[in-house]
């Protein structure tokens, strides 16, 4: 049993103003506007402990330190945010106690990108939509998109839990994850997936062409097959069968057109 | 939703299902379907008694006497958009198959409406049975699904109690529904009731919702008539809102659909724009009517 921090929840009429004047500030602007609290961010009276104040100094100490690697608040190469996306997305994971519920819930990630950490947050995405900040989309935003990414390829009995988080590129992991109330929301078929997928042979056509497919497939077999109900290595099979299955549909389209 | 099976399964009554109950450190008692007092905290535990013919299941959907099926319960969470396997036993060829489900769910990744999946699904087809018969590992010859609404609160949604003062609302209001614009987000996450902590009487009833005085009651009679009425009221203020539209299970669109069914079963959304445009103090009446405001004051 264990039970979760509770974070507080930004409301959203203050979250869009926010939003809307940190958006013509500048990275050191908004370094002197970060908080660990706001009189608009409430708690709700669900079960956990609420979040310390030392807690929340400590995340974005780290979060600070992580992007300051990354070339912080300059503008740093996309390299080096994927890496760290990588980083941060294994940091919050660790550190912030969340269960998945309370992760599930917006207004958390807004009070985390707009009081808590502003300046990277628009240090991450310049000029970002309003989902990459306000969390009206999870799969999107600048932080929680992170933690979920960690919470769905975590493996937690391993050396390195988060071995499985590099897999997939940001756009590729969007495409799992857009369709996660079928497939994505299964931990053991994203963990599958991504172990497989190295050692797919997509037989020269691009990974990405295929993933989709491989997606597409998988989605219309869970109607009739419950990839939950099988062995690991039965379902890491199933997916190297669509994998081949698709290659070979791909190559029959390819003469056809010649 | 409904699915075509492109093989050969057995008739549903190769299974008998018991009722699921759940099982605390002094009771046993049948799954009710809702569980207000759910936190996620709670590890639930659960049982269920199932009965499988496992030779007429294979024999019935052309499979051979040494193919293996798996029982299975997959939980899923709308809160959470997650799922994974909760409990699993093999089948083997026996004619009545006794089987006990029981298994314990902690509360982590659960959250809004938890959906228990009951399936019989073939883990391998063993020797050459009919060509009708399923082959691929996992295929589904049997399943049931089981719903239970898991929520922490007794007053519909997450609570606040917060002084006004600090918050973008008049000081001297009781209460605000705080609503995402969302339609699609899951409900227990955009949705917060607020109450001022300077209106005592508020505070005090809904703390004490779980056992309130005759008091308490008729506050929380008018929270209750003022929460429908705000949802009604952005229902139809909302271009985008479909009734009919198909949002996922326990999203801001399927609760404000859901709230229009429960509040005004008889009248379609344009009926009710009208309504309101037309007749906006009538069409409060009837949301007081609706709720049964203060009828068991």
């Amino acid at each position: 049993m264990s039970s979760s921090i509770l974070y507080p929840r930004l409301l959203d009429a203050a979250a869009t103003d926010m939003h809307q004047r940190y958006a013509n500030l500048t990275v050191e602007e908004l370094k002197d506007r970060h908080a660990f609290q706001h009189p608009s961010a409430v708690f709700a009276a669900t079960g956990g402990d609420r979040v310390p104040r030392q807690h929340l100094e400590d995340l974005r100490e780290r979060v600070l330190k992580a992007a300051e690697a990354a070339g912080f608040p300059g503008g740093g190469r996309r390299r080096d945010h994927t890496e760290f996306d990588l980083d941060v997305a294994r940091l919050l994971h660790e550190r912030m106690g969340l269960v998945a519920a309370e992760a599930a819930v917006r207004p958390i990630w807004a009070f985390l990108a707009l009081v808590v950490l502003p300046d990277v947050s628009y240090w991450r995405y310049r000029d970002p939509p309003v989902d990459r900040i306000l969390g009206t989309d999870i799969t999107r935003h600048v932080w929680g998109r992170l933690w979920w990414r960690a919470h769905l390829l975590a493996v937690p009995n391993e050396t390195d839990p988060y071995r499985l988080l590099g897999i997939f590129n940001e756009s590729d992991f969007d495409q799992i994850y857009a369709r996660r109330s079928l497939l994505g929301g299964s931990r053991s078929v994203m963990r599958a997936l991504a172990d497989v997928w190295p050692s797919v042979d997509t037989g020269g056509f691009p990974p990405r062409r295929v993933l989709r497919d491989v997606l597409k497939r998988l989605l219309r077999a869970a109607a009739v097959i419950e990839f939950d109900a099988l062995d690991y290595a039965d379902l890491c099979g199933e997916i190297r069968r669509e994998a081949a299955t698709s290659v070979a549909a791909f190559r029959d389209e390819d003469r056809q057109v010649r | 939703m409904s699915r075509a099976y492109p093989y050969r399964r057995p008739p549903v009554d190769v299974v008998t299902t018991g009722p699921w109950l759940r099982l605390t450190a002094d009771s046993i008692d049948e799954l009710p379907p809702d569980l207000p007092e759910w936190d996620y905290g709670t590890v639930l535990h659960l049982r269920r008694p199932m009965r499988v013919d496992g030779l007429r299941a294979r024999s019935d959907c052309g499979l051979h006497p040494d193919s293996e099926l798996m029982l299975t319960v997959v939980w899923s969470a709308a809160n959470s958009s997650l799922r994974g396997r909760a409990w699993q036993v093999p089948v083997t060829a026996a004619a009545e198959a006794e089987l006990e489900i029981d298994f314990e769910l902690s509360g982590d990744e659960l959250g809004g409406r938890l959906d228990l999946e009951t399936c019989l699904t073939l883990r391998s087809p063993g020797s050459a049975g009919s060509p009708a018969a399923p082959t691929r590992p996992g295929s589904v010859l049997w399943r049931d699904v089981r719903s239970v609404m898991l929520q922490g609160d007794a007053v519909l949604f997450p609570l606040s109690i917060v002084d006004f003062e600090h918050l973008p609302y008049p000081t001297g209001a009781a209460w605000h529904l705080e609503l995402g614009h969302d339609l699609e987000s899951q409900a227990l996450g955009s949705i917060l009731l607020l109450a001022n902590k300077r209106r005592e009487v508020v505070t005090a009833a809904l703390e004490a919702a779980s056992d309130p005085t005759d008091a308490d009651r008729r506050v929380l009679s008018a929270i209750r008539n003022d929460v429908i009425r705000s949802l009604v009221e952005r229902a139809l203020v909302d271009d985008e809102f479909d009734p009919e539209a198909d949002y996922p299970t326990g999203s801001v669109g399927a609760l404000l659909a859901s709230v229009l069914r429960a509040t005004f079963p008889e009248r379609s959304l344009e009926a009710l724009r009208r309504d309101r445009d037309h007749e906006p103090v009538l069409f409060t009446t009837r949301i007081q009517n609706a709720t049964g405001l203060l009828a068991d004051a």
